[in-house]
């Protein structure tokens, strides 16, 4: 019995030292928190400076080189709730670059410079500059989604021109510009005018078949950032740009939630803007002589925001008709030319290529089977674009 | 402490079912079927379910018709003494290794993603420990042991999935049958689905559980109820995965349920990130997962060399199963194996029971 109580108290304590998790316990002061990340093209001379994990610079053709520049935020610098005093954003975040032939080269360089381990954890941001972004993102994505701590909501951007002097540009509504822009594209996307784009989205569509990848497009207006449109890809190369008025249609045909785009419409006397408040979004897949043809049914409630001039009379049916009209007939028109846009390079940004392998298997069995052939296919698609917009809420003016 | 003649209810029975089937092969189950027949991989999992149903539905019969026996002793009496010890020593090895996978998997999730510096051995070595010391009770404190965590498996879960909803386009799922269908691939897939050691642990806590049943003839009730559980649960996890994955995502991911919860962003600060808050959940269910095949393993070994308790031997299986679940080198060679190992205790566990039956049935 004595022995047996002894063997339990063994055991018992030494549960204590495996319970408490002290392998894996980090002080919060020692761990290097990135909350951005851009990535640049490294010049051949940049690169030189920086090797960590291989010998002698050996730039080979092919090799690809980045520039990451980290944003990191300093512990204890960053105030809960407003901020007090004169704090600016260079005080609450430290900036670092690394250099490499792929990402994992270069945050393996910027480890170098800083004293504790880099943290992922709270990424929020990362801003991939046009040029890399034209010459594909795959060897990106690989190590964001090998590891467990990355999220699967953080932003990928594309930038205009420098990547890291967009992260760097320093509003005043946040004391971190990194986070800033994460809720700058969070908040887009609840105000209806930008879709759901994480990087976790992007992962999928890059996967699908039948879809083609977007990310956010951002540019640099003086001191502040501009979401200027939508990038989109063919297998994880960019190819173009939607224009962001056009952004707003995209959401409209893939029926996302919430609505809440404006868009100004042109009548007799003038324009008025309006502006959606439900948005439903409905796709007829036909086969026709052999080929498929989609109908996208749209339905938008709107509600009229602002006119242009004293002429326009909202008091009465016919304008309220006009605008109904005119409406119908300008959203269809962009969206179509929409449609056109991304038919030229052949990428399917809408998922119309899942819809059909969804619903019509059997036509994709036969003639498209592969993500090329797809792209191909989608060229001649045939699509039409049906409206149907109410003009519900005028606002609390009368004329 | 209950009496050891305390029964175990039917309410019980059916919790243990869902406990000892959600596991922590859950996390990888959409790829399974992603792999081979693309989005018809729901369907390929509705199969292998409907096919659980059958094995549960055959086992549940036999312990009707030998009630207070279990397996090996109503072996013994259909086939003999020496094929029932063969068979019996065949079950317990091979539930030594389907556990050992199950308990694998679960260090690898942990060290991959929240344990990173402790020792898979460590974690390895506490889960057993804890394991090894709930299976020295009785059965009927085995039920209750399940019928305790229950509510910790189902709500977060439930809650996994209503969040998850809304990220799916259910596009992803359809054509049913997935492109270029065909019945060998289905087949396949949902073979390679049921052959997952969770599937075969769920099924044969049963043979524990039955002989301590309260009353023998809602043993078919109780599981029935414990099936219905695991199919809601199952279903729709893997359902909400496709739609929100789809199937080539799917294959890219390790473990897809667990980017399904990276996925999601709860809008409330300090909750934003659920991911940790899920694996904490699948603890959970890995524990009693493992507890469920522990209990099989030692249980059987001890009905084969008619040993009246099984009680004894806990700690003498602990470092077997340390062991076998220390062999893989990483989790690319232990899911080479799952399905190996899976598939050939599956001719077993399934065709043992089942031909017990048959032969029964010429015997009358």
């Amino acid at each position: 019995m004595t022995l047996r109580f002894l063997a339990c108290c063994i055991l018992v304590s030494s549960l204590a030292f495996f319970l408490t998790g002290c392998w894996d316990q980090v002080e919060v002061e020692k761990r290097a928190t990135i909350v951005g990340l851009s990535i640049d093209k490294a010049t051949e001379e940049e690169m030189k400076l920086d090797d960590v994990t291989h010998p002698d610079f050996q730039f080979n053709e092919n090799d690809q080189r980045f520039k990451l520049t980290a944003q990191l935020s300093v512990p204890g610098q960053v105030a809960l709730g407003p901020a007090q005093g004169n704090t600016s954003a260079e005080d609450n975040v430290w900036i670092v670059e690394g250099y490499g032939i792929t990402i994992g080269d270069a945050v393996q360089s910027m480890q170098q410079k800083i004293a504790h381990d880099i943290f992922f954890g709270h990424l929020q941001v990362i801003i991939v500059s046009k040029e890399i972004a034209q010459e594909g993102l795959k060897p990106i994505n690989d190590f964001f989604h090998r590891r467990s701590e990355i999220r699967r909501t953080v932003w990928l951007a594309v930038a205009e021109g420098d990547a890291a002097n967009t992260m760097s540009v320093a509003p005043k509504l946040e004391q971190i510009p990194a986070i800033y822009l994460s809720s700058t594209l969070d908040s887009a996307v609840e105000m209806g005018k930008f879709p759901e784009t994480h990087i976790g989205d992007f992962w999928v569509a890059c996967a699908s078949l039948g879809q083609s990848a977007i990310l956010p497009y951002l540019e640099v207006h003086g001191d502040n950032i501009r979401i200027s449109g939508m990038a989109f890809f063919d297998q994880e190369v960019m190819v173009d740009i939607v224009p962001p008025y056009q952004v707003v249609l995209y959401n409209a045909i893939k029926g996302s939630y919430p609505p809440g785009a404006s868009l100004m419409i042109p009548i007799e006397n003038g324009a008025v803007i309006i502006k959606s408040r439900t948005r439903e979004a409905k796709k007829d897949i036909v086969l026709v002589d052999g080929k498929p043809k989609i109908t996208i049914k749209i339905s938008v409630d709107t509600e009229v925001r602002e006119k242009s001039n004293e002429k326009i009379d909202l008091g009465s049916a016919a304008t309220i008709q006009e605008i109904k009209e005119n409406a119908i007939k300008n959203a269809t028109l962009h969206a179509e030319e929409l449609i056109r846009l991304t038919q030229k390079n052949g990428t399917d940004i809408f998922s119309f290529g899942e819809h059909i392998r969804a619903r019509l298997p059997r036509y994709w069995d036969e003639h498209v089977k592969t993500e090329d052939r797809w792209h191909e296919i989608y060229k001649d698609l045939e699509t039409e674009v049906v409206y149907d917009i109410t003009v519900d809420r005028i606002g609390i003016k009368a004329n | 402490m209950p009496n050891q003649r305390e029964p175990v209810t039917t309410v019980q029975l059916a919790c243990v079912i869902i406990n000892s089937t959600i596991g922590i092969s859950v996390l990888s189950l959409p790829r399974w079927g992603a792999e081979i027949v693309g989005s018809g991989g729901v369907f390929a999992t509705f199969l292998a379910l409907i096919f659980y149903l059958i094995f549960l539905v055959i086992l549940s019969l036999v312990a009707r018709r030998f009630p207070e026996q279990n397996l090996i002793q109503f072996g013994n009496k259909i086939v003999g003494k020496y094929i029932s010890f063969i068979f019996g020593l065949m079950i317990t090895v091979l539930f030594v290794l389907l556990t050992s996978m199950v308990i694998r998997e679960f260090g690898e999730v942990m060290a991959t993603t929240l344990l990173r510096e402790t020792p898979l051995e460590v974690s390895l070595f506490v889960m057993l420990a804890i394991v090894a010391i709930a299976s020295r009770k009785n059965i009927s404190e085995f039920g209750y042991i399940h019928f305790y965590y229950i509510p910790f498996i189902i709500m977060p879960g439930l809650f996994l999935i209503s969040m998850a909803i809304p990220e799916g386009d259910f596009f992803r799922i359809l054509p049913v049958l997935g492109n270029e269908p065909s019945l060998t691939g289905m087949l396949d897939s949902s073979m390679t689905i049921i052959a997952l050691p969770f599937f075969q642990i769920g099924l044969y806590t049963l043979t524990v559980i039955f002989p301590k049943m309260q009353d023998p003839k809602k043993a078919l009730k109780g599981s029935l109820y414990g099936w219905i559980g695991v199919f809601i649960m199952i279903m729709s996890i893997t359902t909400v995965t496709y739609a929100a994955l789809g199937a080539e995502q799917i294959n890219e991911e390790v473990w897809p349920v667990l980017a399904l919860a990276r996925s999601i962003s709860f809008p409330m600060p300090p909750f934003q990130r659920l991911d940790i808050f899920f694996i904490v959940f699948w603890i959970i269910t890995a524990f009693t997962t493992i507890l469920s095949g522990f209990l099989i393993s030692i249980h059987t070994f001890a009905d084969t060399f008619k040993m009246n308790n099984h009680r004894k031997l806990s700690y003498w299986f602990l470092p077997v199963f340390l062991f076998v679940a220390l062999v893989p080198e990483n989790n690319v060679q232990m899911y080479d194996w799952m399905p190996i190992i899976g598939k050939t205790s599956l001719v077993i566990t399934a065709g043992y029971p089942t031909l017990l039956v048959i032969i029964s049935m010429f015997k009358k």
